[in-house]
């Protein structure tokens, strides 16, 4: 016997309430059935991955056409359908210690090519946007126009700004220095110089960081803000509550 | 007193065993009396009645005293002299030939018997209490194997089982001294034979255990790496119990006061229905006036991609702005069409325009298309990148969504209109903005997550600029929705709990942080009061 949608609907609220109750609950502290519905969370995401790994990729684009080659019915080119299926054996081999050598190529092919797409993303996408963008602040032509035009308060900004720039630029880079002179059998020292750069650079990174924590933060809390609504609107639904 | 001095050893004895003794000889002078008065001439060590011994045990004896030539036994008896102990070899060569089987009376006399032997081992012996006290106070006389003055006596049958029960090679007799044989059965079968059974069991056999040393030979280096380790274990080593148990409790509460504040400051405004926050002025949030800008001149049906990459655990906070942003393009009815690298991504933005826009008349007709989940991570991303329609879509084999008249213009990334990348994580909005920097000279635009916006917003500034707009987090909502003039929404709707809530957290960031000063300013407790507490 089908259920009905509503019933389904209805089940579905209830237990999501009951579920994020008991997540907020570990403002308490940490208890087991806290622990119980992590678990659900994490076994729920990996069931589901999982499955559409299965539905969406696996089944459709090998097991289905390595069937239509068997019954002689498929559209595939057989060499294309010979390559996936022999790198997915290979992957395969990887389960037992025994054949994970044979693996190992398919593995290297895969790690390989991440890299090369995430080293190459970097340096093209990242790396030298950035250092165009720090070495634009530095265009003096902005600074010529203001100052010809008159807008020297904005001639006074465009300075203060390319000077906050490479002063964090620099004195952040200077942080992650590490070099120092040897003292023959003292402990080598970082020269004072480098060193009160560095004490600089640490406050561009801690408010750097800082930002990053209040991100995190704000995203809680528009998470719990989500939560506290959807516990609004489900207690509404209590018989006797108007 | 000492045994070594020139008194009779029998004075030293305690009261109690000089009347055993003497009961003892008085209870032998009776029973030898009583022998020499029935004219008997049997040997004072002769045994109880051969009578009372089986036929079959007489009938071994027998055998053996015949089989057994006097040469063999004087030489059997030679070579178990070297077995004896020392001291016994000693107290043997000291007597006289014919002294060395003392007679009964004189063995119960003890160290007396050896008063004409050596000097060194009658101390030696001296020193000893009687060796035959134990054995007459507490067992019976034992029972010799065979007497040579036994009368024959006609052998009998040992029943069949009896005879499979004892052991083939019978145990020979030995003539060792009394002192050597060990210890001989005193029933059953094998009763009055020595030798037949070990005297001691091997359990009474105690040895001292072998001592190995524990220490390690270890290398000067070697003890470096070991104090090293011991150290850094000891520094992370957490508090000893009743410590960790003292800061336990007020963290329990402190966690559950922050907790409280921070949950009332955000149900208060929402059970109000308040609406007092003022919302962001946009003038201060150009990036997000970018992307109102871009949306804002699409024209209709213009194909817009969506690269959906939310997780679930963040749904919640992205739901309102990806509501307000979606709303905006289905407004210029722009064909949406989703892509994701995560397997959640599809279901969450089906699940997000059946529950919010479901009376749109593009999502109620299913206009916009659905690439679904693209498997493969950052090489199948560059991969679509790079070439749309030859990268592996789930659902192409339900259906080629390439076929639509919606993506029939479509070719390459950049015939999108726009390309909007809709990211809870830093990692996904970066890697879409890596991978089509050098084939997107338009850019993307980002909807994000506030946890995401930090290390996006560089791309803003770079050059050349690869993220032309951004909006992000609550507030981004809440500015998205003034931009295009709403009054009501997830985002206004949200806004002043979220600014309730963030004012709580600042309040209590500072109240924490004035705390903490306040505490490094307190003098420190003397030492013994901190122990006295710790106690």
């Amino acid at each position: 016997m089908a259920l009905d949608a509503e019933l389904l609907s209805q089940i579905g609220l209830w237990a999501a309430a009951v579920l994020t109750l008991v997540t907020l609950s570990y403002a308490i502290g940490d208890h087991p059935i806290f622990r119980t519905v992590l678990y659900l969370f994490i076994g729920v995401a990996a069931g589901y991955a999982a499955a559409v790994a299965l539905q969406d990729v696996v089944l459709p684009h090998l097991v289905y056409p390595l069937l239509d080659e068997i019954a002689g019915t498929s559209s595939m080119d057989v060499m294309e359908l010979g390559v996936r299926a022999g790198l997915s054996l290979l992957l395969l081999a990887k389960l037992s210690p025994r054949t994970a050598r044979l693996g190992n190529p398919v593995t290297a092919l895969l790690a390989g090519i991440g890299a090369a797409l995430a080293i190459g993303g970097a340096v093209q996408g990242t790396i030298l946007p950035q250092i165009g963008a720090a070495a634009g602040i530095f265009d003096v032509s902005a600074l010529d126009l203001a100052l010809q035009g008159g807008y020297y308060g904005e001639s006074i900004q465009i300075i203060f700004d390319g000077s906050i720039v490479l002063l964090a630029t620099v004195s952040t880079l200077a942080y992650f220095h590490f070099g120092a002179a040897s003292r023959g059998k003292q402990e080598p020292l970082r020269s004072i110089f480098i060193d009160a750069l560095a004490w600089v650079g640490s406050i561009f990174i801690a408010i750097a960081l800082a930002a990053l924590f209040s991100g995190v933060l704000l995203a809680a809390l528009g998470a719990l803000i989500e939560r506290v609504v959807f516990l609004q609107d489900a207690a509404l639904l209590l018989p006797g509550v108007p | 007193m000492s045994y070594h001095s020139a008194q009779n050893p029998e004075d030293d004895l305690p009261d109690w065993l000089r009347a055993l003794r003497k009961r003892q000889e008085q209870e032998s002078t009776d029973s030898s009396e009583s022998e020499d008065a029935s004219g008997d001439s049997t040997d004072p060590a002769e045994e109880p009645e051969p009578a009372q011994d089986p036929d079959w045990l007489s009938e071994i004896r027998l055998r053996y005293q015949r089989g057994k030539e006097p040469a063999e036994a004087a030489a059997e008896e030679g070579h178990l002299d070297d077995t004896k102990p020392r001291r016994l070899r000693a107290m043997g060569n000291a007597l006289a030939p014919g002294e060395l089987e003392p007679p009964a009376d004189q063995e119960d006399s003890g160290p007396a018997r050896l008063r004409g032997g050596d000097k060194s081992v009658q101390q030696e012996e001296a020193q000893l209490p009687p060796e035959n006290f134990f054995e007459e106070s507490a067992t019976p006389s034992r029972t010799p194997a065979f007497s040579e003055d036994e009368p024959s006596i006609t052998p009998g049958e040992l029943p069949g089982w009896l005879q499979a029960l004892r052991p083939g090679d019978f145990p020979k007799e030995d003539s060792r001294s009394e002192e050597m044989l060990p210890g001989s059965a005193e029933g059953g079968p094998l009763a009055g034979l020595s030798d037949v059974l070990p005297a001691d069991p091997s359990i009474t056999q105690v040895e001292t255990a072998p001592v190995f040393s524990s220490r390690l030979e270890i290398t000067e280096n070697q003890g470096l790496h070991a104090a090293a380790f011991t150290k850094l274990l000891r520094e992370v080593e957490g508090p000893p119990e009743d410590e960790a148990r003292r800061v336990a409790r007020p963290k329990r509460v402190l966690n559950i006061g922050i907790a409280a504040v921070l949950f009332l400051s955000v149900l208060f405004p929402l059970l109000t229905r308040s609406q007092s926050a003022v919302r962001p002025d946009p003038q201060f949030f150009p990036e997000t006036t970018s992307v109102y800008s871009m949306i804002d001149v699409l024209p209709a049906g213009a194909p817009v991609l969506v690269a959906f990459e939310v997780q679930p655990a963040l749904f919640g906070e992205m739901a309102p702005l990806v509501s307000v942003v979606f709303a905006h393009l289905l407004e210029r009815q722009a064909n949406l069409v989703f892509i994701s690298t995560r397997p959640a991504g599809p279901a969450l933005a089906e699940r997000l325009l059946q529950v919010q826009f479901a009376a749109s008349p593009a999502v109620a007709t299913g206009t916009y298309t659905q690439l679904g989940y693209l498997s493969g991570g950052m090489a199948a991303l560059r991969s679509f990148i790079a070439d749309p329609r030859s990268a592996v879509l789930s659902t192409a084999s339900v259906d080629d969504p390439w076929q639509s008249p919606t993506l029939e213009p479509v070719r390459q990334l950049f015939d999108f209109a726009l390309i909007l990348v809709v990211s809870s994580s830093a990692e996904d909005g970066r890697a879409w903005i890596e991978q089509s920097a050098d084939l997107l000279p338009g850019g993307l635009a980002g909807v994000t997550s506030a946890q995401a916006s930090p290390l996006l917003r560089v791309y803003l500034h770079s050059k050349p600029q690869t993220l032309h707009g951004l909006v992000s987090g609550l507030q981004g909502a809440a500015l998205y929705e003034r931009l295009r003039g709403q009054e009501t929404g997830l985002g206004r709707t949200y806004w002043d709990a979220y600014s309730y809530g963030l004012g709580a957290i600042v309040l209590m960031i500072l109240l924490g942080g004035l705390y903490g000063r306040l505490i490094k300013l307190k003098p420190e407790k003397p030492a013994a009061a901190e122990v006295q507490r710790g106690a």
